[in-house]
């Protein structure tokens, strides 16, 4: 390097601010590194922006507050749920809340949060004590569900073997039949919660009319499905379907899915929005042939951490932090978050914020360059789909 | 005005003394390293899109970039700092290694087009190459 005339001791002066940079530049490099390996996941909703609902990827609900989100108000002694999920080992949850200009200020909010499969936030249904019975034809080589005088015909013979079990009582006719019942003109579809694959996409059937794609391998894996469970099927099979929203690390479980409790090996179905044990040992058995239950713990739901936010310096401003070491061992990525507040007035929420830091551990730094690895992979077709 | 005669007098105190100088010489060497950390960064977001952009605006990072470039030229001219005088031992490689790099990274996105296709984009890269180095050496002489 050609210096211009300096003196001596400017030369010095030149050599130390370098060495000073270059100390500056290796660890600004160092610290992006590790917020890339060890991120900072921040969930921020303002509510006076119509958009953030969106972006802070939060999912609330409240029976009592059913219209938080439009007015970020909490009524007296009240509460309001939210759900996040996410992948990684995690050491702490920030919560940092800000109150409108004109909301009463309580002495603290309350915050109760815990770590499960988000199956298990779902509230306790009937048990399912008996498989379903229908009237099943088969004329020619096509299965038809009798319902309501109606025969309905079942898209393929996978479709009607995914509902019913072997053993199935069915009623063989031919096509006199129609001269008693009327024909169905939409054809009936796989077992809801049932996982297909057409080309190089994986779908979940949520409904008798809808599927959802699913977001990616990796997010496949993590709510804790398994390829091996995925069938193929047709254009025609798929075709009676339409195309719902993909599905995220974040979606809620749809209809039909199947959980099995690592503890006392019940297994559990999703039914209007209810987790129904599934009793009935022949029904049972005939699921457990068509799907391998997700693993769920479902006493992880019970165990709680608080954490009361309390006011902070900032105006109108109230904070915590949760150690969470103690959900390391639990099942399942979603956090759910119960806010409350035990005042006799509303309170005015006029920003949110939660963040999730993470451990710097090599087991995360380890996760993510895998994520990494399968993604380039993925990127040039040379990915595997196990 | 009389802000800006400020930043004057202050520009040639800074020049007289030298400190100007010391500046640019750390500037230079700074944007230097933010472009290639630039390139690095774009080379991961087109290996893995989204993954840089998720935690960082590579539009902003540039337009700074630019900005700070702009400004390095321009004190360089102010102070005389008209080249750089690398030894060739560093150069050399430098080249030789970004020419490999940015090989392999179109090499990469024609993993999808046919061997022809592959064959012109090689055969036009090594052209251009060729000629940049030709008219480089050749302006440098």
């Amino acid at each position: 390097m050609v210096l211009p005339t300096l003196s001596p001791q400017q030369i010095a002066l030149y050599q130390k601010l370098r060495l000073l940079l270059w100390i500056g530049m290796l660890s600004s490099g160092i610290l992006f590194s590790l917020s890339v390996l060890f991120p900072q996941i921040v969930h921020f909703l303002d509510l006076n922006e119509p958009g953030s609902l969106k972006l802070a990827d939060l999912e609330f609900s409240s029976s009592t507050n059913p219209d938080f989100t439009i007015n970020g108000k909490i009524a007296p002694t009240s509460t309001v749920t939210a759900v996040a999920s996410h992948l990684g080992d995690f050491s702490s949850i920030d919560f940092r809340i800000t109150l409108e200009h004109d909301s009463l200020l309580p002495a603290s909010i309350t915050t109760t949060l815990r770590r499960a499969n988000r199956a298990a936030f779902l509230p306790r249904g009937e048990p399912i004590v008996a498989s379903p019975n229908p009237t099943i034809y088969q004329i020619s080589n096509t299965y038809y569900l009798l319902q309501d005088n109606i025969l309905i015909p079942f898209i393929s013979e996978a479709a009607y073997r995914s509902r019913y079990p072997e053993g199935h009582t069915i009623v063989k006719a031919d096509a006199a039949i129609f001269n008693l019942y009327t024909k169905g003109e939409n054809p009936i579809g796989f077992r809801i919660g049932s996982l297909l694959s057409f080309a190089d996409g994986v779908y979940i059937i949520t409904s008798e009319t809808e599927m959802r794609p699913v977001g990616s391998a990796e997010i496949f894996l993590a709510l804790g499905y398994r390829f091996e469970d995925v069938t193929a099927v047709s254009e025609e099979e798929l075709g009676i379907y339409k195309r719902g929203r993909i599905i995220l690390l974040n979606t809620p479980y749809s209809e039909g899915t199947l959980f099995e409790d690592t503890s006392s090996n019940t297994v559990f179905m999703i039914d209007q929005g209810n987790l129904r044990t599934v009793l009935d040992p022949t029904y049972r058995k005939f699921l457990l042939g068509e799907q391998t239950p997700i693993a769920i713990h479902t006493e992880d739901a019970t165990e709680y951490i608080d954490c009361d936010l309390q006011k902070n310096l900032l105006p109108r401003s109230y904070s915590c932090t949760a150690t969470i070491d103690s959900f390391k061992d639990n099942l399942g990525y979603s956090y759910e978050f119960v806010f409350g507040q035990n005042t006799n007035q509303p309170i005015e929420i006029k920003t949110m914020r939660v963040i999730f830091d993470t451990h710097v551990t090599l087991e995360n730094a380890h996760r993510l360059l895998a994520k990494i690895k399968q993604r380039l992979l993925e990127r040039f077709g040379l990915a595997s789909s196990n | 005005m009389i802000f800006s005669q400020k930043i004057l007098d202050w520009t040639h105190h800074l020049r007289q003394s030298g400190f100007l100088s010391i500046i640019t010489l750390l500037l230079s060497e700074l944007i230097v390293v933010l472009w290639l950390s630039f390139f690095a960064l774009f080379a991961l977001e087109m290996l893995l899109p989204t993954f840089v952009l998720a935690r960082l605006s590579l539009a902003q990072y540039f337009f700074w970039l630019l900005l700070g470039t702009l400004a390095t030229l321009k004190l360089r001219q102010e102070t005389s700092i008209a080249y750089f005088d690398i030894p060739k031992k560093i150069w050399f490689p430098a080249i030789i290694f970004g020419w490999f790099f940015v090989l392999i990274l179109t090499l990469l996105a024609l993993v999808h087009f046919s061997l022809i296709g592959g064959a012109i984009f090689f055969s036009l890269y090594t052209g251009l190459s060729f000629l940049l180095w030709h008219w480089l050496t050749h302006e440098s002489c």
